[in-house]
């Protein structure tokens, strides 16, 4: 009798805790995930964001900030966005080729001029219509963060010109434009997983990889890479963005909180950006890395071929190159 | 349908795929070193031709195992029932195994190969749509359920022959 009752008891208690979690809530609550660690400027910022959306809402709007990983590296996350388990994700726009291909245009090299060029175009209209492209892909955009610009470091000595990654094999992400720009330059691309890259260096399996300043510091590459050559080929943004099962959900006054949130965030982030890139140079000087500033004009020269075989593959994606690059 | 003889040819089939897909992980593989280290100029796609082809040896040999009975199992409960106990159990069990394959690996998986083919994910290096690799996912859920089928239906017939 007594044994009976203990599991009729089990049966009940496991039967009711799904709605113990349920209770009617008076506010709604948005969960993002990203890749990156908590003390990277982009958690910050996103933090700001999460902050900002509950101001706005006085609390009726709430976000949850998972970093580190958590919830999936940053395919993962986007596909959870797509499924519908996940609000938001910030994610570089290298990752996002696959899904919303206009996004790869941002992978090109030297697309954009400089700095002012770059904010100009990502916050014009140009910038605004590839956010909103991928809604199509139940990704929909809602702001570009800054993620610097990419150049390469090597182990053995600086790269001045082009012709110094002949016969270097150079780390790519896994990126089909990124693996055409180094062929470009002479150098043999080489994709390696990030998490993996640290060792692969040290062993030699690579010669040389590329990345923004914060994140050389950051993963420690330096360590073993002690030349650092600012040639800055390429400038990907990281995108914040929302899927559109959670965007669809809200009333247009939770989107609009939600929008301004995130412009605002992004602002918050361009400024932590660049402290931290200033910061990260001054401690990769004092590392004992050696930091040139090769003149861009032939690196500029060397990948000229890949717009030119752009234009041939995908006439899409040349047509929107070309109309950033028409932004004056 | 649900006979030994099918499933043992079933079996045949998966293992002769298995051991396909196997030897060209190898070939890859073995490629990529060449490539890397001989002619100094590494393939690009090998690293995610391998990767993708190891979940589908990971997928398939999962469910051939659950075909074979040799999944990883804590026996402690079932050695210390009367023989016919053990049966009931064993009905039990594969219900458990049959109902996650049906809604965790056939339902919710043929869900993700339809979102990922119509939004055209497409892989990295390979540009091959994802939806084709993921694909295994409710195929591996299918043979599953089957290989369940059979061994319900075995467990019932050897309780009834036992009576």
């Amino acid at each position: 009798m007594k044994k009976q009752f203990l599991i009729i008891l089990a049966i009940v208690l496991v039967g009711v805790l799904p709605f113990s979690c349920s209770s009617p809530l008076n506010f709604k609550m948005i969960k993002m995930g990203h890749a990156q660690v908590p003390s990277h400027p982009v958690h910050d910022a996103m933090v700001f964001l999460a902050k900002r959306v509950e101001e706005k809402s006085n609390g009726k709007l709430r976000m949850k900030v998972f970093p580190n990983q958590q919830l999936g590296s940053e395919r993962e996350l986007l596909e959870l966005l797509q499924i519908g388990s996940l609000g938001m994700t910030k994610v570089s726009a290298a990752a996002l080729e696959g899904f919303a291909p206009t996004m790869s245009v941002f992978g090109l090299p030297y697309l954009f001029r400089d700095d002012a060029h770059q904010k100009k175009v990502l916050q014009g209209p140009i910038g605004k219509q590839l956010l909103l492209d991928g809604e199509k892909y139940w990704l929909r955009g809602l702001t570009y963060y800054d993620a610097g610009k990419r150049s390469f470091y090597t182990k053995d000595k600086s790269v001045v010109t082009p012709s110094d990654l002949a016969g270097k094999k150079v780390r790519v992400m896994e990126s089909v434009t990124a693996s055409n720009m180094v062929k470009a330059m002479g150098g043999s691309p080489t994709p390696v997983s990030y998490g993996e890259l640290y060792t692969a260096l040290q062993q030699g399996i690579v010669d040389a990889a590329e990345n923004n300043p914060p994140s050389l510091y950051t993963s420690k590459h330096y360590e073993v890479c002690k030349f650092y050559s600012l040639d800055e080929h390429t400038a990907l943004p990281d995108v914040v963005i929302v899927s559109t099962k959670v965007w669809e959900s809200l009333t247009p006054q939770e989107q609009k909180w939600l929008q301004e949130a995130a412009d605002e965030s992004a602002e918050y982030q361009y400024k932590l950006w660049a402290a931290s890139t200033e910061e990260s140079m001054r401690e990769l000087e004092k590392a004992g890395v050696t930091i040139t500033y090769p003149d861009k004009a032939p690196f500029r020269e060397a990948v000229k071929g890949i717009y030119s075989q752009l234009e041939i593959d995908q006439p899409e994606i040349y047509k929107i190159a070309k109309a950033i690059q028409a932004v004056d | 349908m649900f006979s030994l003889e099918s499933k043992s040819k079933l079996d045949s089939v998966i293992s002769s795929l298995l051991v396909v897909l196997m030897a060209l992980m190898v070939i890859n593989v073995t490629w990529q070193v060449v490539s890397r280290y001989v002619f100094q100029d590494p393939s690009s796609f090998t690293d995610e031709l391998a990767r993708y082809m190891l979940i589908w040896v990971g997928m398939l040999g999962a469910a051939f195992v659950a075909g074979k009975k040799e999944h990883l199992a804590i026996d402690i409960l079932l050695t210390s029932l009367s023989p016919k106990g053990q049966l009931k159990l064993m009905v039990l069990i594969d219900i458990c195994v049959l109902v996650f394959a049906l809604t965790v690996m056939l339902i919710g998986g043929s869900n993700l190969v339809y979102i990922t083919f119509i939004l055209g994910q497409k892989s990295a290096a390979l540009q091959i749509p994802l939806a084709y690799v993921y694909g295994i996912i409710p195929f591996s859920g299918l043979l599953v359920i089957y290989y369940q089928a059979v061994a319900i239906s075995q467990s019932f017939q050897s309780i009834k022959t036992a009576e």
